[in-house]
């Protein structure tokens, strides 16, 4: 569904990513590993058309379902993104206007998407709260995004991100701002996903374990460029490359089991 | 060869600077660049005659030549705002030194004052001084001093205090360097660069608020040539002799220009993270 | 803001007033001038110096700074201001009638600056580095630099003199007479606040929420006016309150250029005069509002962000 094939991507002529590829199927989760400044979130900034300060894709292609991304118009990318491709962030609450409920951001961005009226939209909002097991919808539809904890603000972040049930998940570093047991549950959480809605999602992490535990594809990058990748067994155990493996080291080991 | 790559960097400071300096030079040779015309010489037959070869801004009521008068009053205006913002930099760097590196009492009084004076406008307080002191050139320029000052003793404060319990600063006290010398080897240099570029950007403004006091009349008097005080009286003529304001705006306007761009292109030369 | 807060607030603000009115007090004691003989020379009379004298020592001149001071300042706590040596009226009086004209040309002017300002500032935001924004800049430049009362003297001399659509002596206080002062005064204030909006609106599209709301597909122009014009608002309504200072004085100059009947002509009349009950007056009311302003701005500011609230 969707295939990425051999971009570069520059910023002020020089590139950050160079000859990237790789290609998702329907249902799968890709995790995109790599120290920070290796261009994993430049690359799915890119998909989803929003990469920041003029950068731009010079050469290859991204096909979203058989189509050419990079030949959308602005107003094609605006109606693709947050319905058929939807993003969550390190911290989602500081992705929502601080100064406003987050009930009214939540309802600015269905009606932008759906004709419907705000009391439904409203609606529409808590049920989707609700379903990822965010208690009182209405009270946190009522709240500002400070008044949450970093938990329930990734929880909302999904939930909003949900809404239009998309066929492409991004999902950029969603668990490094949380304490372990909170990132359990945001992980866990995001795998059900696939199971409810199908949904396809590339996560990226620089934390090795995160992206053993719930992915099919492990993409290794490193300096804007593909180190190493593969499924997720060839990663782990396979005869994969030396940065892989400085990687894996990397990951702590508890009594000689690494819980990767 | 320096100079030359200095230059070349830092092409619009140079050019303003240069600017400045042939503004400085006619202010300074004001008898040459206008041949030797007085700026008081008053010949009443020639009052209020337009822009002519003779006259090229033409003459006001008393039949002084406006160019003359406009050349004479750089003097006047120049004069007033550079000494307006040596004054408050020169004030401000020591009171804000001071309150920073001592805090205690010293801190209490002087940033009391600096509060008070930020919780007020200043132009009202300027302009009742000037006024209350009598007008003259002089009490302008001591009304306006005195209610800016603060800006700079504030912002040398906060300077002061960013650096004052930094290691090195502590490893000079400790190495027994004295207070004078710490002031003058740490603190001082620390502030300078930034207050520099806060004044060089404050001239033209200055300049502005100096002007605005003498055409209130709280400044320069009659008959000294100066460009607020010239607009002032040239404001009775608008109809008949609009000459009479237009070239002693203009040369305000000018001047504060070409200030206002130097100032900021001294910023983007000693400080150039901006944008 | 919590109720001690505020509490701290209006007690900072009645010790600047208090220290206001002591330097201008102290002033006008050390000052050349002298007020009696000055009263005298209002009503047309040259009196004797024994007149003179017995008259400072009926209106309590010949006592201790001091003593005037605080017997002026008990008298102000009751409303009484003092009597105009020149106008011969309670300043109080005098002062309230001219308030309303200033307040009135000082909003006009701020509504006329943000039409100007906020529209400008957006477009060289969101058009960043462009030719637009880099054209935009320069006029703005030029607009600082120009001396507020020679824009005063150019439109009057356009409007009124050339064209005679308006008048030229605005003493009336009708609409008529509020156009060109506002203009007058919005045109040095909007170029200002041209680079203030731009730097505000560039500064909210820089925060991550505008990121969120791009990947939420949310139309660009409501990213811009339902979210990030509300936010830079916040601080953009601070500068205003602390921006009201120079509009005081700025007000002044207008004021005499166009006689419009407002608090600053009274002032530089006042001032011209050595009318120092009035001098005193104004400066006392002019900060007060002043500080009465900013106080509510910030007050609001604690109303309109959530984060301001939760901490009250």
């Amino acid at each position: 569904m969707l295939e990425i094939k051999n971009i570069t991507i520059c910023y002020k002529d020089r590139p950050t990513v160079k000859n990237f590829s790789m290609t998702l199927e329907q249902g799968q989760i890709a995790s995109l590993v790599g120290e920070s400044g290796s261009g994993k979130t430049t690359v799915i900034r890119a998909v989803l058309g929003l990469l920041a300060g003029g950068g731009k894709v010079t050469e290859g292609d991204i096909l979203f379902e058989g189509t050419s991304l990079l030949k959308n118009t602005p107003d094609q990318w605006r109606k693709l993104r947050g319905t058929d491709i939807s993003m969550i962030f390190q911290d989602s609450g500081a992705m929502l206007n601080p100064i406003r409920k987050i009930g009214d951001v939540f309802v600015e961005y269905i009606r932008t998407h759906e004709t419907i009226s705000k009391e439904d939209a409203w609606k529409k909002g808590i049920r989707m709260l609700e379903r990822m097991r965010l208690p009182s919808g209405d009270n946190i539809m009522n709240s500002y995004p400070f008044q949450l904890s970093g938990g329930m603000r990734q929880r909302v972040g999904i939930a909003m991100a949900m809404t239009f049930q998309p066929k492409l998940l991004l999902a950029d570093e969603p668990t490094s701002a949380l304490d372990v047991t909170t990132q359990a549950q945001i992980v866990r959480q995001m795998m059900e996903l696939r199971e409810e809605f199908g949904t396809s999602i590339i996560v990226v992490t620089h934390n090795l374990g995160v992206a053993a535990y719930m992915s099919d594809l492990i993409v290794v990058m490193k300096n804007g460029e593909i180190a190493d990748a593969g499924d997720r067994d060839y990663m782990l155990y396979g005869s994969h490359g030396d940065y892989t493996q400085k990687l894996l080291d990397a990951v702590p080991s508890l009594g000689g089991v690494r819980y990767v | 060869m320096k100079f030359k790559d200095f230059v070349k960097k830092n092409k619009s400071f140079c050019f303003f600077s240069v600017l400045a300096i042939l503004i400085i030079l006619t202010a300074i040779f004001a008898p040459v660049v206008t041949g030797g015309v007085s700026p008081t010489d008053a010949v009443l037959k020639d009052a209020l005659q337009a822009p002519s070869a003779k006259h090229i801004f033409g003459t006001d009521k008393l039949g002084r030549d406006i160019f003359t008068r406009v050349i004479y009053g750089a003097r006047t205006s120049l004069t007033a705002s550079f000494s307006v913002v040596l004054i408050i930099f020169a004030l401000g760097t020591v009171l804000g030194v001071l309150a920073g590196y001592f805090g205690g009492w010293a801190d209490t009084i002087i940033m009391r004052i600096a509060d008070m004076m930020v919780s007020f406008p200043g132009m009202v307080f300027a302009m009742a001084i000037a006024g209350i002191l009598g007008a003259s050139v002089r009490n302008a320029v001591i009304a306006v001093s005195l209610v800016s000052w603060t800006k700079y003793a504030r912002l040398a404060r906060s300077l002061v205090l960013k650096i004052r319990n930094r290691d090195y600063v502590a490893a000079a006290v400790v190495t027994g360097s004295k207070t004078p010398y710490i002031l003058a080897k740490y603190m001082i240099p620390n502030v300078i660069p930034t207050l520099v570029i806060t004044a060089a950007t404050d001239i033209g403004g200055m300049m502005l608020e100096l002007a605005g006091l003498s055409f209130l009349g709280f400044g320069a008097k009659a008959p000294t040539p100066e460009w607020g005080l010239m607009l002032n009286e040239g404001r009775q003529f608008i109809q008949n002799a609009p000459w009479m304001m237009i070239y002693p705006g203009a040369a305000i306007f000018i001047v504060v220009v070409v200030f206002n761009l130097l100032g900021d292109a001294l910023r983007d030369v000693l400080d150039p993270r901006d944008e | 803001m919590t109720a001690k807060q505020l509490g701290k607030r209006l007690l900072q603000i009645v010790l600047v007033a208090l220290g206001i009115s002591f330097l201008t007090f102290l002033i006008t004691y050390l000052a050349p001038g002298d007020p009696v003989r000055t009263m005298y020379a209002a009503a047309g009379i040259m009196p004797s110096e024994d007149i003179i004298q017995e008259t400072r020592e009926a209106m309590g001149l010949n006592r201790p700074v001091l003593v005037q001071y605080f017997d002026w300042l008990l008298n102000c706590l009751h409303g009484d201001f003092g009597t105009s040596y020149a106008y011969n009226k309670p300043v109080a009086t005098l002062l309230l009638n001219r308030l309303w004209p200033t307040l009135k040309l000082s909003i006009s002017s701020m509504v006329l600056m943000l039409l100007v300002a906020v529209p400008i500032g957006m477009a060289q935001a969101t058009h960043k580095n462009s030719i637009l924004d880099y054209a935009l800049r320069g006029i703005t430049f030029f607009g600082v630099s120009m001396p507020n009362f020679w824009v005063g003297l150019l439109l009057m001399m356009f409007f009124c003199v050339k064209l005679q659509l308006l008048p030229v002596v605005c003493s009336s206080g009708d609409f008529k007479s509020l156009i060109l002062p506002s203009v007058t005064l919005a045109f040095a204030m909007s170029a200002k606040y041209t680079r203030q909006v731009r730097t505000a609106i560039l500064e909210e599209l820089n925060q991550d929420y505008v990121t969120g709301a791009r990947a939420r597909g949310v139309k660009e122009w409501k990213i811009l006016w339902l979210n990030v014009f509300p936010n830079s608002l916040l601080p953009l309504i601070t500068m205003l309150g602390l921006s009201l200072g120079s509009l005081l004085g700025g007000t002044a100059v207008v004021e005499v250029i166009f006689t419009y009947p407002g608090m600053g002509n009274l002032a530089v009349s006042a001032i011209t005069a050595y009318d120092y009950p009035l001098i005193q007056g104004y400066v006392l009311w002019i900060s007060l509002i002043y500080m009465l302003v900013n106080l509510a701005v910030d007050i609001s500011y604690s109303y309109v962000d959530p984060r301001m609230r939760e901490k009250r």
